[in-house]
């Protein structure tokens, strides 16, 4: 693979990675896609407050917390993984930790540029657990609301994600159609 | 704490022992066959107690080996020897955990499991 042609905005290289490893189907495979990349998953009962981490030895090492809601470990794997692709010469030889991902928001400030690492990562992992193209799909013929609890509740099962994780898709898309 | 502070708490007890007891250093470590200059390091933490000297000490001293331990709330924490970066703060005992689950993991991977 043409490593220049890596995006490092990270909602088209999780497009990018979706698109490389045809696992464009929802729920999508975080799991396959690690195992695919080369990486080792480790799921361990860590503090509640820890929510992953990952570090490189020989191989990218991923560990994601096993006592947390099966959704939110999926989120976890996808967080880490937008750090693998995005960030790992950053991280260098340190362990990079992930806490609890309090906002999904595009516009965080940080000065030591960690914070804007999560900003990315989080919205890797938006894009890769609910494509905006499966997302379209899905939404196709159907009265789009963001607040309609039902309807959120149906797509979140769907994709295997929070529903405030899915709330917010919704809200981005229909924020990115009407622009 | 770490293991050098283990060492001169396990240093402190022989000597609060040694003294009740109205005990010189030589002649501890006389009762123990140990040097005089042995029993001042074990005393202030520089020489490291083997186990089968712990049994000696403890008769020399007429208590049970025991007296001699630190309490396990005085037991050596995780010593953190990975950089950690993380966006939130993390507690100590959240770092002592990513420090013993990494080590956990890199153990296992030099041994190719």
């Amino acid at each position: 693979m043409n490593r220049a042609r890596k995006s490092q905005d990270p909602k088209m290289r999780a497009q990018e990675v979706l698109a490389e490893l045809d696992v464009m189907r929802c729920p999508v495979a975080v799991d396959y896609i690690a195992q695919k990349k080369g990486i080792t998953v480790r799921f361990m009962p860590l503090e509640e407050g820890l929510s992953g981490m990952i570090f490189a030895k020989h191989t990218a090492i991923i560990i994601v917390n096993s006592l947390h809601h099966p959704n939110r470990q999926r989120f976890t794997l996808a967080h880490e993984l937008g750090h693998f692709e995005l960030h790992m010469k950053e991280i260098g030889a340190e362990v990079h930790v992930d806490k609890k991902f309090l906002a999904f928001a595009r516009d965080a400030k940080s000065s030591l540029g960690l914070d804007r690492k999560e900003v990315e990562a989080n919205r890797f992992a938006g894009e890769l657990l609910v494509p905006q193209q499966l997302l379209i799909q899905e939404l196709r013929g159907r009265v789009i609301d963001a607040e309609d609890e039902a309807l959120i509740a149906e797509l979140a099962d769907r994709f295997e994600v929070s529903r405030q994780m899915m709330t917010f898709r919704i809200g981005e898309l229909v924020e990115y159609r009407v622009r | 704490m770490q293991e050098s502070e283990l060492y001169s708490r396990f240093g402190q007890r022989v000597r609060q022992h040694r003294e009740r007891l109205n005990l010189n250093q030589a002649e501890v470590a006389r009762a123990v066959g140990l040097s005089r200059a042995s029993i001042a390091n074990i005393e202030t933490g520089r020489q490291r107690t083997p186990i089968h000297h712990l049994y000696r000490l403890a008769r020399a001293l007429r208590v049970d080996v025991h007296a001699l331990l630190p309490a396990p709330s005085e037991e050596p924490q995780t010593i953190i020897d990975c950089e950690i970066q993380s966006a939130v703060e993390l507690s100590k005992r959240e770092m002592e955990e990513v420090a013993k689950v990494v080590g956990v993991i890199t153990s296992d991977e030099s041994r190719g499991v």
